[in-house]
């Protein structure tokens, strides 16, 4: 699964407001969960 | 010196794995908070639409609108409906999909967000949740709205106020902007401590292993 931090050095003025690229990590063991997106929801994993 | 695990949360009302995961994620806290009674959880919900292209007049069912809108054929929507319900039913929560009304949320968002400013978001969103999918009330109707909302404690004449509040649509907008920057594609997502993501309603003991590494990560300094 994963992480998401701050890819970027602490910024001032201006440049604080401007949108931070995240940058992905692993937080391990976690599996992937159900969600719902833009084209509709996954099924119950079997066994659920 | 208190520790506290941050928890950022984006769901949609018309989510039924957000309806599930809020539950789930409840459960967690509690197995957790038993063996960390010294750590603080702050959760704080935020805003996804998943069907912001829904009219706000629509008037259907969910079969409907996953039929009509997605192109999902009718027998595979009734059947992941049938399948959600049993599983919901396994951990005590409604869902009466034949009584839902399709709605676009966006009003409920901004509700969502004047609960938020009056520290009632939680009871807020349970409330919602309960009435789309067990109640069938149509949430994006105002009146029903402002009823909703009044249960919970906050004042309908706030309530008609916040849907020409651009604060709160700001708000709104700004959760989504922010889910966008994450690469969130799919609700429920959970962000801990503005760093670790987990996508998806994860079981009760998956939850409550989270946090536990996350507060092992925060002792460790990481």
């Amino acid at each position: 699964m994963s992480a998401v931090v701050s890819g970027e050095k602490e910024k001032h003025g201006d440049e604080a407001t401007a949108p931070r690229a995240p940058r992905v990590l692993d937080l391990p063991g976690v599996p992937e969960g159900a969600v719902c997106g833009p084209d509709g929801c996954e099924l119950p994993p079997l066994g659920d | 010196m208190s520790e506290t695990i941050r928890v950022d949360i984006w769901s949609d009302i018309a989510c039924p794995w957000c309806y599930l995961g809020k539950h789930r994620f409840a459960d967690a806290m509690a197995r957790f908070r038993a063996t960390h009674p010294e750590v603080e959880i702050e959760i704080e919900a935020h805003s996804y639409e998943l069907a912001p292209d829904t009219p706000e007049n629509f008037a259907g069912s969910e079969v409907d609108f996953l039929t009509t809108h997605k192109g999902m054929p009718r027998a595979q929507v009734e059947q992941m409906l049938e399948q959600m319900t049993q599983l919901a039913e396994t951990e005590g929560i409604e869902f009466a999909f034949e009584r839902v009304r399709h709605a676009n949320t966006r009003r409920s968002h901004r509700v969502l967000h004047l609960a938020k400013s009056q520290g009632l978001q939680a009871e807020m969103q349970e409330r919602l949740f309960r009435a789309y999918f067990a109640e069938g009330v149509d949430v994006s109707d105002p009146e029903a709205l402002a009823s909703l909302g009044e249960e919970v404690g906050l004042d309908a004449d706030e309530i008609r106020d916040a849907f020409d509040d651009e604060d709160l649509g700001e708000a709104v907008d700004a959760d989504i902007t922010r889910a966008r920057m994450l690469g969130v594609n799919g609700v429920p997502y959970f962000l801990f401590d503005e760093k670790y993501a987990v996508p998806g309603a994860q079981s009760a003991e998956v939850f409550t292993d989270v946090l536990g590494q996350v507060l092992q990560l925060q002792r460790e300094g990481e």
